[in-house]
């Protein structure tokens, strides 16, 4: 009884910092939404933007709503979807063409509670970080710009001095194959504390460094990226709930 | 009889003098020096015998005109929308001066078209077009580019028009890319005179490797795109925003900054994602190129990507400077539709800094120490602001 609600609360909480996250930037800087809308469909500006805000708006209204019913996580999942696939259809950055795969862990966080089973629960979220972990290991063995940064800065950061460029897209590579590996392996040894463990300490890490590089500029991307870590928590905490309880529902 | 001979003859005369497509005049490293005269070819075969005479400073008919002839061309297979390019060296010009050129084939000559080469001479007059964005809009694009022309008509000492990227949707469409060549036929005036073009890659520019053979990056030796275009004692560095902003670009661009404010240049940075941008995020530009920046004293910034029009107040270590502070310019607006910038507020742009939702052109005018920029909107004659930078004491 305690477990579930505490899981409960544990993944409305996650998700309700990913919703936000999204929703001030809608606000403060639109999304490819809205930018379809108006440069590729030709609408008036305030209505591409009306449009992305009122479906913003309205994530955070199916939020509270899925206390009541929680199929109303349902839309919330394709809110994040339609925000991935808009990045897809507008293009125009490293990787665009995997990044609805890439962001999946985002995308079918929200079903999590959907699920009455907890089998169910557990393999979205699984095949969600699975998926964002092997696709950013694609894009890091392609040379992911972003990454590149991301490693060539922390790096110096502890020694004081800049990595070749050359090095730091070799390391970037072998990062990639290995969240690749542990991707395919989470699928395989799904009850493996290790291995999932692992997903949530890369997942929480990876994310944390954009606010510790690019401080206010980093927040949101932290928050957009709260899936990546809190899908394995949850994962971890369904291995231990089916362990103690004998494959007893949580819900 | 006479009207059918009258015909034929008009009709071989056509045949004669005819267009050579997406003609136009790339720059790079060293506009004093050298250019690059590239047109497309639908098939290979139509490069055969292709030549190229210039002249510099006289038209080819006058007296005693020294006639320059190169037969020697490179003929490259795009990657996509199975086109060729055929590309011309011209090297070893003069600077400051007007070249005059005319293509020939064994059976079609063009029109003798001229470019401006850069002065050497640091108290020349020098004039320069800055703009991005063109990338969805082309009937606007072309507006713009009549707009352009207009201001090279009005202003005879512009020599080239710096871009700051995305140019196309999508980069990997061979269609966008032939409207847009098509399209920036625009800018060649009345008198044949032929806008050159400064290239720098945007996020839309998706295609690395057509985007570089399109503008002849590799052959330029700047296949990552960052390089100094030098104008006199004008340097725009060029930087590429789709790589590492901290690898190898990072290190080129403090060694280059450090090099150039010792020998003391006038620095402006060009590229495609802001660092303090109108509409979007910020992109990583002001994480890590804007100290170097600030470090080395660089004159003023152009940005692209927003689609708006912007002047920040100037800035120097995250506040309002107005001693030590950078202006950022930009940041998009040559035939995309414009966004409004409104959203957010922007602390940096209080007075003098703004936004608008506006397509526009920057021109830049050097003259006596000082450099003039001046926002250039379509249908109007009078300059939308006007700024002007003193040389600054690194
Ligand atoms: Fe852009």
């Amino acid at each position: 009884m305690q477990s579930k609600k505490m899981i409960k609360s544990i993944f409305y909480a996650f998700l309700f910092f990913q919703i936000m996250a999204s929703l001030i930037n809608i606000f403060k800087y639109g999304t490819d939404i809205g930018s379809y809308f108006f440069l590729t469909r030709g609408w008036a500006e305030d209505s591409s933007l009306l449009l992305e805000r009122v479906w913003g708006v309205s994530a955070i209204a199916f939020f509270a709503l899925s206390f009541w019913k929680r199929q109303f996580l349902i839309p919330i999942s394709l809110f994040f979807f339609s925000i991935s696939f808009f990045k897809y259809v507008q293009g125009g950055f490293f990787g665009s063409d995997l990044v609805v795969y890439a962001h999946l862990a985002r995308i079918v966080f929200p079903l999590f509670l959907v699920f009455k089973s907890d089998i169910y629960k557990k393999w979205v979220l699984l095949i969600g970080v699975a998926s964002t972990f092997i696709f950013h290991g694609i894009e890091a063995m392609m040379g992911n710009p972003e990454f590149l940064d991301l490693f060539i800065y922390f790096y110096s950061v502890i020694f004081k001095s800049f990595p070749s460029e050359q090095l730091s897209t070799q390391i970037i590579y072998w990062v990639g194959v290995s969240d690749i590996l542990v991707g395919v392996l989470a699928l395989i040894f799904r009850k493996n504390i290790f291995i999932i463990g692992y997903l949530a300490f890369w997942g929480f890490f990876t994310a944390l460094l954009r606010p510790i590089f690019y401080g206010q500029d980093g927040i949101i991307p932290f928050f957009e990226r709260v899936p990546h870590f809190a899908a394995p928590i949850l994962i971890i905490l369904l291995i231990k709930n089916l362990k103690n309880r004998n494959h007893r529902s949580l819900l | 009889m006479r009207t059918i001979f009258t015909f034929v003859l008009l009709l071989s005369s056509f045949s004669v003098m005819a267009e050579f497509k997406h003609l136009r005049v790339l720059m790079h490293s060293d506009p004093s020096h050298k250019a690059m005269v590239v047109y497309t070819l639908d098939k290979k075969k139509y490069a055969k015998g292709s030549e190229l005479v210039y002249s510099i400073n006289q038209k080819m008919d006058e007296k005693d005109v020294k006639i320059n002839k190169i037969t020697k061309y490179s003929v490259k297979s795009l990657k996509r929308g199975g086109k060729y390019l055929l590309k011309f060296d011209l090297n070893n010009l003069k600077e400051n001066s007007t070249v005059y050129f005319k293509i020939s084939t064994p059976n079609k000559t063009s029109k003798l078209y001229h470019f401006k080469t850069a002065p050497k001479d640091k108290n020349a007059p020098l004039a320069l077009l800055f703009g991005g964005d063109s990338r969805s809009d082309s009937a606007q694009r072309r507006v713009m580019n009549k707009k352009m022309k207009e201001l090279v008509v009005q202003n005879p000492e512009i020599i080239a028009l710096v871009f700051g990227g995305d140019m196309i949707e999508n980069g990997m469409k061979w269609s966008q890319w032939e409207k847009w060549l098509e399209d920036y036929q625009v800018t060649i005036t009345d008198d044949n005179r032929i806008l050159p073009f400064v290239p720098v890659r945007g996020n839309h520019e998706t295609d690395r490797k057509l985007f570089n053979q399109l503008f002849f990056m590799d052959e330029a030796g700047f296949e990552d795109v960052y390089y100094v275009s030098y104008f006199s004692d004008l340097a725009i560095i060029n930087l590429n925003t789709n790589i590492s902003h901290l690898g190898k670009q990072r290190k080129w661009l403090e060694s280059t900054l450090k090099d150039l404010s010792s020998k003391g240049y006038w620095m402006v940075p060009n590229y495609h994602r802001p660092a303090y941008p109108a509409v979007k995020s910020p992109g990583k530009a002001k994480k890590h190129w804007v100290p170097l920046f600030e470090k080395y004293g660089v004159d003023f910034v152009f940005e692209s990507d927003g689609h708006a029009l912007k002047r920040t107040a100037p800035i120097f270590n995250g506040e309002i400077n107005h001693q030590k502070g950078i202006v950022y310019l930009g940041e998009g607006g040559l035939g995309v539709r414009q966004r409004n910038p409104d959203r957010g507020n922007k602390w940096y742009f209080q007075s003098p800094g703004y936004t608008y939702s506006m397509h526009h052109a920057f021109l830049l005018r050097k003259k006596n120490g000082s450099i003039k920029v001046s926002v250039e909107v379509p249908d109007s004659n009078k300059s939308f602001d006007q700024m002007t930078f003193e040389k600054r004491n690194n």
